[in-house]
């Protein structure tokens, strides 16, 4: 029989998955702080209603989820949940949720479609890498987050002064 | 371990305060909310009393903490605007120790909002259970919710219960194909006026349902830790030696709510 697969040779895309975007970006943080931090990625074990409503409402399978942290080499039991990843095998729209203390900062700055917020977190449906590459930077530099960063480098300059 | 939970509602001059607090009661562990002071005139204050605390600020929650001890001895697990998971040594072991903050119902009905908030802080503990042998868990602060409120019981969220023995010998309950851990709440023994004060909160409601003294300030443990609570010993503080906390009512004064005393282990 004669090989029915055609053009397998182009079958490369220009869109990553949003998780090597990440880890990327976790690589770039790595870098910038002499290796203090960096950014997690674990595979999320429980979705509550309000994600799953979400999910549901803009037709989303639930195929890739992670839970996105921001980590230190310093304090290695520390994580702080920057924002969670639902996504598809075909990437986008995805829908990421993210806690309302740095949603609150970013939402007037950002293109992704608000969906719903709940007590602690809001939704947004990210449709294509250059909005999830906006809403990344965005998160990554809002105050919030520096606020953390500077409480964490703090706290492991007391915790090295105390050793 | 002695341990003492306090929402001192942004009160200035609240060290003064602390200060007698530490003293007369000497916790291992000091939660905060609402603390706007000074925490390190406050450990330098009780330094000179011969008494070494350490002050750990909120990383992104506005929680703060004083620990008898070195801060080193305080693990950092998770953080969020509402919680935040340390975990501190116990005995030989670790516990892992979450101070609460919920949002206020007061002002909106966010029952569910709340439910939403125990859930990510339970799946925070899980994480951070899941990368050692810890499993003594407490869970200590102001809930604004009392002990009875669907947040606090339902399977779904906490499924903090109150009864020591039944949580001791279930452990946990499978409810929608999932094994839920129970928990045990002693603040449900108070509830009513047999204890004095009667509450933790006041609050004048119009509401049709007033329900005027509220226990939203409680200590919540899992099985692991439910054997060590030492009941009897738990109290909400309405005076420190001369210190007056309630006015001639019996209502807090200094803050809107009453420090919570209690103790777990030797």
């Amino acid at each position: 029989m004669k090989n029915l697969w055609k053009d397998l040779d182009t079958l490369t895309s220009d869109i990553k998955n949003p998780l090597d975007l990440i880890k990327e970006q976790s690589g770039y943080l790595s870098e910038g702080t002499g290796g203090i931090f960096y950014i997690s990625d674990a595979t999320l074990g429980n979705m509550g209603s309000v994600t799953k409503r979400a999910l549901v409402d803009k037709g989303i399978k639930d195929r890739f989820t992670y839970k996105v942290s921001l980590c230190s080499e310093y304090m290695q039991e520390y994580s702080y949940n920057i924002f969670n990843l639902y996504y598809d095998i075909t990437f986008y729209p995805l829908i990421m949720n993210i806690p309302n203390t740095i949603s609150e900062e970013i939402q007037s700055r950002i293109s992704s479609e608000y969906i719903t917020s709940g007590a602690e977190r809001s939704y947004y449906m990210i449709r294509s890498q250059d909005e999830f590459e906006e809403i990344l930077s965005e998160i990554f530099n809002c105050e919030c987050l520096r606020t953390v960063m500077k409480n964490m480098r703090t706290i492991i300059g007391s915790i090295e002064q105390e050793e | 371990m002695k341990y003492i939970f306090w929402n001192t509602n942004k009160k200035p001059g609240i060290n003064q305060y602390l200060e007698k607090l530490l003293a007369v009661y000497t916790p291992d562990f000091l939660g905060l909310a609402e603390y706007n002071a000074n925490g390190e005139a406050l450990t330098k204050a009780m330094a000179a009393e011969g008494l070494e605390y350490a002050y750990i600020p909120g990383i992104a929650s506005r929680l703060d903490i004083f620990y008898k001890g070195k801060a080193s001895k305080v693990v950092h697990c998770a953080d969020s605007r509402y919680y935040t998971v340390k975990k501190i040594p116990y005995g030989r072991s670790w516990q892992f120790i979450v101070v609460v903050h919920l949002p206020s119902k007061l002002y909106s009905d966010n029952a569910n909002g709340n439910a939403e908030i125990l859930r990510d802080l339970l799946e925070d503990v899980a994480q951070s259970r899941a990368g050692g042998a810890a499993n003594k868990v407490l869970l200590v602060g102001d809930f604004n919710m009392n002990p009875f409120e669907s947040p606090l019981v339902e399977a779904t969220s906490l499924q903090a219960i109150s009864s020591r023995a039944l949580v001791q010998r279930r452990q946990s309950r499978v409810f929608y194909g999932r094994n839920r851990e129970f928990y045990y709440n002693p603040m449900w023994n108070f509830l009513g006026d047999e204890k004095y004060p009667v509450g933790s909160y006041y609050y004048k409601s119009p509401d049709n349902a007033a329900m005027y003294w509220n226990t939203f300030d409680q200590f919540i443990v899992n099985g692991e830790l439910a054997e060590d609570v030492m009941v009897e010993r738990t109290k909400l503080i309405d005076h420190i030696d001369t210190l007056q906390l309630a006015n001639e009512n019996g209502e807090p004064v200094v803050s809107d709510h009453f420090p919570l005393y209690f103790e777990i282990g030797e």
